[in-house]
């Protein structure tokens, strides 16, 4: 369905000055997008900059990847109450463009410190959570993936609220949520039926520190016939062949699917004097499922701004927290061909904990050039290093598995995006 | 006067007499309504206005609704030489505000004269004019 985008650039339509200029004060429409050109440079490997895009780039250049068309309404009547609603049409894990709703809310100003929301809005898990898809407000090509591809969690649907405080030079903002959300990407639906955060951040000049921490409980749903649902398969036939004395308890305790608790903590420094940009942030996630294995990733971003070009770099990484994980095997003296088979995927799920290898580090190099009004073109050129290329494997990059696996634990990617405000 | 030295004159005095045509630059002033309450901004606060690090006037409960120029030389003077950014830092920032609904962008407005109608109608509104366009409906709260 790639009219999608096609039909909210039409609407966006109604944003050329002279409809914008008929517009009550207290109604605006504003819209953002990217139109985005990856390559990825590996035969074997396949590089997505989202986990919840159907399709990456495997030696071939992509128009799919940061693509995105964004359209926002806002309702600013006088009074407390205020309302917003936005539109993102991106390639999601149906192999469509269709738009999702990603805020419509209904909000309430009692005063200038305190804004609650009631319906979906962004649920701040990290610092740029808010402005994930709004790449023009962002230096780098997309958010680093060593971070934001460690939780897809983009909206809250439930009660959000902010709280900020000026004390002199310093600001406080104090933001939280509790409702649900759901992702679906392309290895998992998992619906969230609670989830809760709460970020803190404090401002001074060009310095901003931030602290954050999201709680969310999922029930993990796997594609029938996919990798997980097989290796489920696998792991039962295992035990009741007899090949296996602890795989039954494994599936109960350690691929949990129903009631998995997940805990996201991350912080943040950014610095920005207008001329010299340091951003950097932490974030773990921990789970009790090893299907939805925890990590641990962290990012710098160095930029330097010169009229209207920003070269940067980006250096960053992610490893695997999780639990060990210990098939233990038990084959028979003469295992026939399919017991054979058996035994190499458990074997391999011991030597991979399961999804849990992907160390990976990656570094990126860039130029940002703003080159008309509301208009960035931004080159980028990443390199990817895998130190388990036989084992790992995580939302950003994807390989065969196994030692037939011919990938030598490195890919790059260029990217060449034109994002733009309405 | 040799040919050499006529020549090396040309252009000092051709530069000389171009400088007396340009006009004189214009000086730029922070104005509120004559209703407001505030009567004095420190740079610092201006920009932290502008860039939505604070959302009230100091020292009051008044959310500031920033104007500023669609286009044009006033616009640029104001970003590069007050605030200290760039058109494009200056929309990133914002576009962070907009499109998670936490504030919105400075309103634009086209001319001088739409500045003070607006700040006589608002005194929550803040904008910049050139000093010669000031007059008794709006006050000069900053002279950057």
């Amino acid at each position: 369905m790639r009219w999608y985008p096609l039909i909210l650039l039409a609407a966006s339509g109604s944003l050329t000055p002279a409809h914008a200029e008929s517009l009550p004060d207290w109604l605006k429409v504003d819209g953002f997008g990217t139109i985005g050109i990856l390559y990825a440079d590996d035969p074997i490997a396949t590089v997505r900059t989202d986990g919840r895009n159907s399709s990456g780039a495997q030696n071939e250049t992509r128009y799919d990847q940061d693509s995105v068309l964004g359209l926002q309404l806002t309702v600013r009547p006088e009074g407390p109450f205020n309302a917003g609603f936005q539109l993102i049409s991106k390639k999601n894990s149906e192999a469509t463009h269709r738009p999702r709703v990603q805020w419509a809310y209904l909000g309430w100003e009692p005063n200038s410190s305190v804004h609650m929301k009631v319906g979906r809005a962004v649920a701040p898990v990290f610092a740029l959570s808010d402005v994930n898809d709004v790449h023009y407000s962002q230096i780098t090509a997309q958010p680093p993936n060593s971070v934001y591809a460690n939780n897809s969690v983009t909206y809250n649907d439930g009660l959000t609220g902010t709280w900020e405080h000026t004390f002199g030079s310093d600001k406080l903002t104090v933001e939280g949520y509790a409702g649900k959300t759901n992702i679906d990407t392309s290895r998992l639906f998992i619906d969230v039926p609670r989830q809760a955060g709460l970020s803190l951040s404090w401002n001074r000049d060009a310095l901003t520190l931030r602290g954050g921490y999201s709680y969310a409980r999922a029930v993990v749903g796997i594609p029938p016939g996919g990798t997980i649902d097989q290796f489920f398969k696998i792991t039962r036939a295992a035990q009741g062949l007899g090949l296996c004395s602890n795989c039954e308890a494994f599936i109960d305790h350690q691929l949990k699917l129903n009631g998995t608790t997940n805990h996201v903590s991350s912080l943040g420094l950014t610095w920005d004097d207008g001329a010299n940009v340091v951003q950097a942030e932490w974030a773990q996630r921990t789970s009790d499922s090893a299907i939805l294995s925890g990590s641990a990733g962290w990012y710098v971003t160095l930029a330097r701004r010169w009229g209207a070009f920003t070269p940067y770099l980006m250096f960053s990484a992610i490893k695997p927290v999780a639990e060990p994980i210990n098939l233990k095997l038990t084959p028979p003296a003469r295992p026939t061909a399919s017991q054979t088979a058996i035994l190499n995927a458990l074997e391999g799920a011991n030597a991979s904990n399961f999804t849990g290898q992907f160390h990976r580090r990656q570094q990126a190099l860039g130029l940002r050039w703003d080159l008309y009004r509301n208009l960035a073109l931004k080159l980028q050129w990443d390199t990817y290093k895998i130190d388990n290329p036989l084992w790992g494997s995580a939302t950003v990059v994807t390989f065969p598995q196994g030692p037939q696996s011919k990938f030598d634990g490195r890919v790059n990617t260029y990217s060449l995006n034109l994002d733009f405000l309405f | 006067m040799n040919n050499t030295l006529r020549r090396s004159m040309i252009w000092p005095l051709l530069l000389l007499t171009l400088t007396c045509f340009v006009p004189s630059h214009a000086e730029l002033v922070v104005v509120v309504g004559a209703g407001s309450t505030v009567s004095t901004l420190s740079k610092e606060q201006l920009i932290d206005l502008y860039l939505r690090r604070l959302k009230d006037f100091p020292g009051s409960n008044d959310t500031a609704t920033p104007l500023i120029y669609n286009s044009g030389p006033l616009r640029s003077e104001f970003l590069q030489n007050v605030l200290g950014r760039s058109d494009a830092q200056v929309k990133a920032i914002w576009a962070r505000y907009t499109f998670t609904g936490k504030a919105q962008a400075p309103r634009t407005v086209e001319n001088p004269e739409e500045v003070k109608q607006l700040l006589a109608a608002h005194p929550k509104m803040i904008g910049y004019l050139n000093r010669g366009d000031v007059d008794a409906s709006v006050k000069v709260v900053l002279v950057p």
